[in-house]
């Protein structure tokens, strides 16, 4: 719970760091579309049974710390940040919460074999 | 007669430890839904004009260029009126059906996932929208996309105990389209005739 809040906060700051701190490069439009992103990743995984949202996160983050290099930010400050960033989100993403309630085997069991399935029945009657 | 011969007749679906169709679940839901389609409702006043100014505190005169973009008039008619309506799906597709819906109705939970899910996230690209293709900020347009970002993971949960449900009933050779339309009556029809 409290990392996906620090993972909102911090997408917050990238959605918003290309107009507060003056950036004009490629990590303007990267920082305006991996923000509402992370931030939008974040809220949806506050919620238990849509946790998995979470690993978008830990690949945006990791994006985060490419991108500096891939798109040849200048000066070197900025990529900095970036990375730093993009490691705090992918971290604190990667980070699993406590179970608090119990969803009859979440989404798995759509598509896992159980021992219920109507042949196993069949074989055993 | 409520009760199928595989389910209990207690509303919590088999494996949980609550019920995802209460209303003390759902309520809060159909609440934000009603928010965000106030919210909705007054920037589609100001799209269609009949409002003269719109409110915003932050970012100047950004929330009328976001407004009146050419983004905003893609469709014929203005985007916040069609999220109005999404808002106004969201909230009686929520607040309709029993506390066990999950197995009585579940169309209508699925029906309300898909109000709530991809509608949601279409809010996500009007925020990207925002900064990256009209460069400007809209206030309550974002108060908007929030709202429908928060409603999306509550209401997952629900659509999880249909689907699950539906599941159960396929590995146990009853209908499912049968039961997605008329629930679980459909499953004791069945047990019935055989």
């Amino acid at each position: 719970m409290w990392s996906q809040l620090a993972v909102i906060l911090l997408g917050l700051w990238v959605m918003a760091s290309p107009d507060v701190m003056g950036y004009e490069g490629p990590e303007r439009l990267n920082n305006h579309i991996v923000g509402p992103l992370v931030v939008s990743m974040g809220i949806i995984a506050l919620a238990e049974t849509t946790r998995a949202a979470r690993w978008v996160n830990v690949v945006l983050g990791c994006w985060l710390v490419l991108a500096p290099v891939l798109l040849l930010y200048v000066p070197l400050h900025i990529g900095v940040r970036s990375a730093v960033l993009g490691m705090a989100i992918a971290g604190l993403s990667w980070l699993p919460a406590e179970r608090r309630s119990s969803q009859g085997g979440g989404w798995s069991v759509l598509w896992k074999r159980t021992r219920y399935s109507p042949i196993d029945r069949r074989k055993a009657g | 007669m409520k009760a199928g011969a595989h389910e209990s007749t207690d509303s919590v679906p088999p494996g949980w430890s609550y019920n995802p169709s209460s209303w003390g679940e759902r309520l809060w839901l159909v609440g934000v839904a009603v928010l965000g389609f106030a919210v909705s409702s007054y920037l589609a006043l100001y799209q269609y004009g009949l409002l003269e100014d719109v409110w915003e505190p932050f970012f100047g005169r950004d929330s009328e260029k976001v407004l009146h973009s050419f983004l905003s008039t893609l469709l014929p008619v203005p985007d916040a009126a069609l999220g109005a309506a999404a808002y106004a799906l969201d909230a009686v597709t929520g607040v309709i059906g029993r506390q066990d819906r999950w197995r009585s109705m579940p169309w209508m939970v699925i029906l309300f996932g898909l109000a709530v899910g991809p509608l949601g996230l279409v809010s996500v690209l009007l925020v990207i929208a925002q900064p990256a293709v009209l460069h400007a900020w809209c206030t309550l347009c974002l108060l908007s996309a929030l709202i429908s970002l928060i409603m999306i993971g509550p209401a997952m949960d629900e659509v999880l105990a249909s689907l699950q449900f539906l599941r159960r009933c396929s590995q146990n050779k009853t209908p499912v389209w049968d039961v997605f339309w008329h629930g679980e009556l459909a499953r004791e029809r069945v047990a019935d005739s055989g």
